[in-house]
């Protein structure tokens, strides 16, 4: 048996990046109809599989509630009757069903929620694909081990009787002839079962590198570099779409109308941040102005969607031998003062201004772009609860995150922030690309990663291809005849509106550890970066 | 001319001391309980062509686990029973493994049924480390299918141990049960060999090398070792009315799918493929081997060990005779019904044309046009190769008849 040669524990392989990366669950917050519902699905580790599906709704006169999991291949036509999500015992607002997935690629999981005032319908864009390998368990290797080696000498045995003892007339005693035949018939038995065993090891070999080349889920190889072009010092990503990979590379959608938002991260030390957007030069490379920020080695990060609603974040390494070009065309830090080093000893945040598109430069820099620079320790907020750490933002003002709870793997929690100005009064938060805030979260060792909204960890890109998809489908339906039956989407709008006092991103520590948070926000006109660190456990 | 077993079975009477005159009731029981296997994997594989969704407790894997369970209990019985409480007969009747007595029949069985049980954990280990069911053919499955032949290879021992110890009345009726357990072997190696089997893959290489594989020898062994008089055909038809009484009965049954994605909107049911007409080479093979001339019939009471005997060439002439009519009738029918279950005609509840597609089959013409792609196109260098799969796989069936007439316990 395998397990003989394998007798290790459960082995799980790191979680690679699905949209994001080590953290496969997804939370969504929306609403359905008038009632907010806060969403959480756990993918599974392999597909075809289950995933689990938690449904908080708020409000009261909650009749039913259902979750769908549309394949993006065949839509909603495509699909079986929904599942009834049951409350939960113990639970007054929260019901769970289990969501089976059963081919790779992108789903769309439609929450519907039936109440006195109406229905109402969330998209939760979900990645199904196999994402570890596991070996197996070691006490199931011993039994497993043990029954097979019983089988195997059994059958050797019996085909030894076969060819004697069962061909004797009955009372007859054993001839020497017929233990020749039982020893003749064994052993042909044992080298046939042999064979047999060794070819099912060669066949279990066969599903295991197939699953390992073509089935588990691998991110497509993304090679970075800066060059200089004519003056210019551009970040090149190139995806090698060959092979295998070219099956995970298919046109892109833009979220939030960038195609790519890119992270820039100083490695080790995680003191610079960078939230870039590349513009597309050709189906595999995409280019940007690197920001003026100090030389080193930067793990990238980069998170894009395809059509078909399926996103993944893409990961790479540079070295930056010099700071940007762009740092003249920057908005100028306001109350930093460098340090001996060269590294600001205060945070500064700053974004590309708006006269670089005057000049004769070979590209011009996304005006979303921005990034951050220092290593500021977040503190308990002066006069304020430990729970609350504040952290000192460019330009005198002072972002608050309220803690709340430790922070526990595996339980949702609300990451949640406000700002204040420098006179101490609560500041308005603005929209910035399309959101009142943006968070990135990473462990300490990179392993975990993952791009926050206050809707939650979903592709938001992916969310509204769903939903222009089966809005084509139902009005195709209505022009053809057909009765829409489709209740009105209740998804949030693709960019928020107005100013808000606050910021919470919902989300789930996948793994104990040490985690940086970076939380960006836009103030009086301008993107504030935020740097919290946390533990979870 | 006589069959070969009943010529056999016509031994001195001081050989057959322990003929009995009755069934015994393990045998009918065993014989039930095997045939819920294939009944309950073709159940099977219509529940995850229809619904999909499935748990460890569904009707049709609560009907193959009682195809395992049902048999290994009797036999484990029957072993306890011998070994502690047997009579004399019935001792003298066994045989004994570390002590233990039971018919190699029954041991069989128990190792079948311990096989089966062994794939359970393993299946389950399987679907967490590589997905649910993503193939109908994985080691797992292998494995509990190497069991379902266990169990059902042990119960055609004992039913045919017990042939060939009776006389009379009673060997009819085991030989009855033997043939009618030989069409249920046959109906679950036509279940094993299902995705080479549709009918837009009769017209080539891959589909005739496995019905020759799979069905040949079973049809020549129950010739040879049963003591009815057109055993094959019997044998056939219990195969072809298995699955037909599926197709029929199946689609009776409303359901619907509830997985995604859904290709097709099923309502019902979805039965198997109409099964390949296997009763006209079989009676063919009857027909060669009740009227093979007596100087080409080779002695039988040779060692089975000895592949080299006296007059080894006369069952391999035999068997090209056999392999040769077999496939050439194989072929010429399938060639032209193959063509017929994909036309018109056949898209009614009889046939099950358009009825057999699971729901997650796109839908398309293809489903009626002779597959491409993975197939190889017959050709007369191929049909000497299929020939010569033929001729081996009726040999290994000759060889496998003449142990199974020598079977006493």
């Amino acid at each position: 048996m395998r397990s003989l040669c394998s007798f290790a524990a459960i082995f799980l392989l790191p979680i690679v990046a699905v949209a994001h990366i080590g953290s496969p669950n997804i939370i969504l917050e929306g609403r359905c109809g008038a009632h907010p519902v806060r969403v959480v699905i756990r993918p599974p580790p392999v597909i075809p599989g289950i995933a689990e599906i938690s449904i908080k709704v708020e409000g009261p006169g909650i009749r039913r509630v259902t979750a769908l999991p549309v394949f993006w291949q065949t839509g909603k036509k495509g699909a079986p009757p929904p599942d009834v999500a049951k409350l939960i015992p113990g639970e007054t607002n929260r019901y769970s069903a289990e969501l089976w997935l059963m081919a790779p690629g992108a789903y769309s999981v439609h929450v519907r929620v039936e109440a006195d005032d109406g229905a109402g319908e969330v998209i939760v864009p979900v990645n199904a694909v196999a994402t570890i390998r596991r070996d197996m368990p070691v006490a199931m290797g011993i039994i497993l081990s043990t029954m097979g080696i019983l089988l195997f000498l059994l059958a050797v045995r019996l085909t030894g009787a076969a060819f004697s003892q069962a061909l004797m007339e009955p009372g007859a005693s054993p001839t020497p002839g017929a233990r020749v035949a039982a020893w003749v018939g064994g052993g042909l038995a044992l080298l046939v079962i042999a064979g047999g065993v060794t070819g099912g090891k060669l066949w279990w070999d066969q599903v295991d590198r197939d699953y390992r080349n073509n089935r588990l889920y691998k991110p497509v190889p993304v090679t970075a570099d800066v060059r200089t072009e004519r003056e210019v010092d551009v970040l090149r990503l190139h995806v090698d779409n060959s092979g295998r990979n070219g099956r995970f590379w298919t046109p892109l959608i833009p979220d939030h109308g960038k195609l790519m938002h890119l992270f820039l991260l100083r490695e080790p030390e995680q003191d610079i941040f960078a939230h870039l957007h590349p513009v597309q030069r050709n189906s595999t490379t995409f280019e940007c102005v690197v920001p003026p920020v100090p030389p080193g080695r930067y793990a990238i990060i980069a998170d894009v969607t395809h059509e078909s609603g399926f996103a993944q974040t893409l990961t790479a390494e540079v070295e930056v031998k010099q700071p940007g070009s762009l740092l003249a065309y920057s908005l100028p830090r306001t109350n930093s003062v460098a340090s001996a080093k060269g590294t600001p000893a205060d945070p500064f945040c700053s974004t590309p201004v708006a006269n670089v598109a005057n000049t004769n430069w070979y590209m011009a820099p996304d005006p979303d772009d921005s990034w951050h620079i220092g290593k500021q320790a977040a503190s308990p907020a002066a006069g304020a609860r430990d729970a609350m750490k504040s952290c000192p933002l460019d330009g005198g003002f002072t972002m608050i995150w309220e803690a709340g709870a430790p922070l526990a793997v595996g339980r949702e929690v609300s990451l949640k922030v406000r700002v204040l100005a420098p006179d101490g009064s609560p500041a308005k938060l603005e929209p910035y690309i399309g959101m009142f805030g943006h968070a990135a979260v990473r462990r300490d060792d990179g392993k975990v990663f993952a791009h926050l909204h206050p809707v939650g960890t979903i592709s938001m890109a992916s969310q509204h291809a769903f939903e222009k998809r089966e809005q084509q489908a139902a009005s195709t339906k209505v022009a053809g005849g057909a009765v829409s039956n489709t209740p009105a989407m209740a998804t949030p709008k693709p960019h928020a509106q107005g100013l808000a006092e606050s910021a919470a991103f919902p989300y789930e520590f996948p793994q104990p550890g040490a985690y940086r948070i970076w939380v960006q926000v836009k103030v009086a006109g301008r993107p504030l970066t935020g740097v919290f660190d946390a533990k979870a456990w | 001319m006589q069959p070969t077993a009943t010529a056999l079975s016509s031994a001195p009477p001081a050989a057959r001391d322990s003929a009995v005159a009755a069934v015994p009731w393990h045998c009918i029981v065993v014989v039930i309980g095997a045939a819920c296997i294939p009944i309950g994997v073709l159940w099977d594989i219509s529940w995850h062509s229809t619904v999909g969704r499935d748990t460890f407790w569904t009707a049709a894997h609560i009907m193959i686990q009682l195809g395992g369970i049902v048999p290994g209990l009797a036999c484990g019985w029957l072993a306890f029973k011998t070994t502690f409480f047997g009579t004399e007969a019935e001792r003298a009747a066994s045989v004994s493994i570390l002590g233990a007595r039971a018919p190699l029949g029954a041991w069989v069985t128990i190792w079948g049924a311990l096989a089966m049980v062994t794939s359970a954990p393993f299946d389950d280990w399987w679907h967490n480390a590589y997905g649910l069911d993503v193939q109908i053919i994985s080691p797992p499955h292998a494995l509990l299918a190497v069991g379902m032949f266990g169990v059902a290879l042990g119960c055609l021992l004992l039913v045919l141990a017990w042939q060939n110890r009776s006389e009379g009345a009673a060997r009819a009726r085991l030989a009855l049960l033997f043939t009618l357990m030989t069409g249920v072997m046959i109906t679950m190696n036509a279940v094993f060999i299902t995705e080479e089997s549709f009918p837009n893959q009769h017209r080539g290489l891959v589909f005739y090398i496995a019905a020759m594989l799979q069905f040949l020898p079973m049809v020549v062994l129950v010739s040879r070792a049963s003591s009815l008089r057109w055993p094959a055909t019997v044998a056939a038809l219990a195969y072809m009315g298995i699955m037909c009484g599926m197709i029929w009965v199946l689609p009776l049954f409303e359901a619907t799918p509830k997985l995604a994605p859904v290709y097709r909107q099923v309502t019902h049911m979805v039965p198997p493929a109409f099964p390949i007409l296997l009763v006209v080479p079989a009676l063919a093979i009857d027909l060669v081997m009740r009227f093979w001339p007596a100087t080409l019939r080779r002695d039988l009471s040779g060692s089975l060990l000895r592949p080299f005997a006296a007059g080894w060439w006369k069952e391999w002439i035999l068997a090209a005779a056999l392999g040769a009519v077999f496939l050439a009738l194989l072929l010429t029918v399938q060639w032209h019904f193959s063509a017929f279950l994909m036309s018109d005609a056949a898209d009614n509840w009889f046939f099950a044309r358009d009825g057999k597609w699971p729901y997650f089959v796109p839908q398309g013409n293809w489903t009626n046009e002779f597959w491409k792609r993975g197939n190889v196109n017959l050709s007369a260098p191929l049909l000497i190769v299929a020939f010569c799969v033929s001729v081996f796989a009726a040999r290994w069936g000759l060889w496998l008849g003449q142990w199974m007439l020598r079977v006493r316990r």
